[in-house]
């Protein structure tokens, strides 16, 4: 159906006005794709200007590759480690929050799958509250077959799924290999919470903000090590640069078999693990 | 093309820039830098300030502890483990005048503090034989022993404070502490 052109459409009344809305259109437009244009080369040319050292004067994570390891058979579940993230990083001190935590594994003779628990564990909560530092003893009389302990904690994964779903850019795998999150731009949706299948991530009910292991990132970046890897005092926590033949992570997985944790999920973690078990996941 | 077809594309064509450039405008400039974050949240979260500053900053102000400490038993065991983050200790960084005590634990908190790595658990692994190995704490090969030694602590000490009888800084061997032994006597 053609449109009858003898109607009286609004717009058409005014020419001169009509021809001054165009031209501000084609003006506002013709600015508009400029803008655009610019926000895009912009970053793009930036990038091709002499390189500064990213993210501090002092440290360039270009020429760094973290990667992290834990030897499950010296482990003696001392839970210290727990307590210097906690330290360092200002996570609540109660049974629930943790941005590491160390898991027992206990197989009992005749029992199909072992016993594992956690400082989460009501048993364990109820010998050390309200800071939930130690592990129970309620084995002591049982006929025990195997047990050891296994420190768990953020994979640094190298295909994060947690950095996937994340809706706003609050969360992000750095050039040396740490996840970290972005505080304040981070909405507190939990998304990454429920996406992690290592369970690595918690929610910071103050600040209601998602919050995880960053390899203390403001230590690693000063040439320190992770508080954790520092306080443990049979030196189950390994950490070092990848990239460097003679750092203790590369003597670690030279001298090794290492495993991964939950290797099917595809998340390609750089936590490496030796003395696990295949329950352990 | 007829009319209302142009003033279309026109419309879609402005609302496209338009669209375009309010995200340009309300994304913030490091955004986009290295990937999809705020590049500016790295130097950010690279600031903060490591509480824990490891044994040699002790070595400076208690090298005599740090001495003994360094050629015995518990060299593995690091003074902030027992004294909590060292922070800025000695100075108190809200007033020149006061200082930043780090806490020292007492007989009584001996008793929960040495039972942490000690107590005879479950899954603790017992100290081996020493063989020749790796050892990351102290960055070569060197005699390495896993586990630890363990006791059970009511029969070990008979219910005494670990600090009556060894020394935390060099537990072996084990000295007697006067004013403890006094006050276990009945
Ligand atoms: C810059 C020098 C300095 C450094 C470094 C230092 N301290 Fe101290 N420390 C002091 C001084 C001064 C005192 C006495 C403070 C007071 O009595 O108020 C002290 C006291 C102490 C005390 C005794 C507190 C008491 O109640 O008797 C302990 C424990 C202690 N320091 C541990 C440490 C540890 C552990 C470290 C390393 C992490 C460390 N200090 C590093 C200067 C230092
Ligand atoms: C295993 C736990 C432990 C470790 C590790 C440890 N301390 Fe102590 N420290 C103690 C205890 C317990 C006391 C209280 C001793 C007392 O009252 O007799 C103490 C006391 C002190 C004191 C104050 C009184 C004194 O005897 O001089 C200083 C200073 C101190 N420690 C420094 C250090 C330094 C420095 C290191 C590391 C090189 C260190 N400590 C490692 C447990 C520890
Ligand atoms: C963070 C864990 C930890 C704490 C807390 C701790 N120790 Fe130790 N201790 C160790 C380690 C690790 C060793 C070295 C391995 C071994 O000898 O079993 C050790 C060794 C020892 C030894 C044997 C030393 C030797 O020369 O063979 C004694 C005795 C000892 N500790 C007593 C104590 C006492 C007493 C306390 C409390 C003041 C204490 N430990 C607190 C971890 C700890
Ligand atoms: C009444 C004194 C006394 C008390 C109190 C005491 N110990 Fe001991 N402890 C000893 C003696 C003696 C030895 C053997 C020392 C040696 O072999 O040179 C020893 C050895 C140890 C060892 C090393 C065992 C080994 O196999 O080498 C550890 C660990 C230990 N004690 C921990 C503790 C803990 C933890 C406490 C506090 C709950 C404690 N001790 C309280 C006297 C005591």
């Amino acid at each position: 159906m053609q449109p009858d052109e003898s109607a009286p459409l609004p717009g058409r009344q005014d020419e001169q006005k009509s021809a001054d809305r165009r031209r501000f259109l084609a003006g506002a437009g013709a600015a508009c794709a400029s803008a655009a244009l610019a926000s895009v080369l912009g970053p793009t040319l930036a990038l091709g200007e002499t390189r500064v050292s990213f993210p501090t004067p002092d440290y360039d994570w270009e020429k760094h590759n973290w990667g992290y390891g834990i030897d499950a058979t010296k482990c003696i579940g001392c839970l210290r480690c727990v307590d210097a993230c906690k330290n360092e990083n200002g996570v609540a001190k109660d049974a629930h929050h943790f941005r590491t935590w160390v898991e027992r594994y206990v197989y009992i003779e005749g029992e199909k799958h072992p016993r594992i628990d956690s400082q989460a564990d009501p048993g364990n909560i109820a010998v050390s509250a309200p800071d939930a530092s130690r592990f129970d003893d309620r084995y002591k009389d049982a006929k025990v077959e195997k047990a050891f302990f296994v420190p768990k904690m953020c994979n640094h994964c190298q295909e994060p799924s947690c950095v996937q779903v994340c809706p706003t850019g609050a969360t992000y795998k750095t050039k040396d290999g740490a996840v970290l999150v972005d505080k304040s731009y981070c909405i507190g949706c939990q998304y990454c919470v429920q996406a992690c299948p290592y369970g690595a991530r918690y929610f910071n009910d103050v600040e209601r903000r998602a919050d995880k292991c960053t390899w203390c990132y403001h230590r690693i970046s000063k040439g320190m090590n992770p508080a954790c890897v520092e306080v443990c005092p049979v030196g189950a926590r390994v950490f070092g640069d990848m990239n460097d033949k003679s750092s203790p992570i590369s003597r670690f997985l030279k001298d090794n078999r290492v495993f991964v944790l939950k290797p099917e999920m595809g998340n390609k973690p750089t936590c490496f693990y030796i003395g696990i078990d295949k329950e352990v996941s | 093309m007829p009319k209302h077809i142009l003033r279309l594309s026109v419309l879609i064509v402005v609302s496209l820039a338009l669209a375009v450039s309010a995200k340009a405008y309300f994304t913030v400039d490091s955004f986009y830098r290295y990937g999809h974050y705020r590049a500016d949240s790295v130097p950010m979260i690279a600031a903060q300030e490591p509480a824990y500053r490891g044994p040699a900053y002790c070595a400076d102000c208690h090298s005599d502890r740090h001495g003994q400490w360094s050629s015995n038993g518990h060299k593995t065991v690091k003074c902030e483990i027992c004294h909590g983050p060292a922070r800025t200790h000695p100075f108190d960084p809200n007033d020149p005048d006061k200082t930043f005590k780090l806490p020292r634990p007492t007989a009584e908190d001996t008793r929960t503090l040495c039972t942490l790595c000690h107590m005879q658990l479950t899954a603790r692994p017992l100290r081996d034989p020493p063989q020749q190995a790796w050892d990351p704490a102290v960055g070569k090969s060197a005699p390495w022993r896993t586990g630890i030694s363990q006791v059970l602590p009511d029969e070990h000490s008979g219910g005494s404070a670990c600090l009556m009888c060894h020394d935390p800084h060099q537990p072996k061997p084990i000295r007697f502490k006067e004013e403890l032994v006094q006050a276990a006597q009945p």
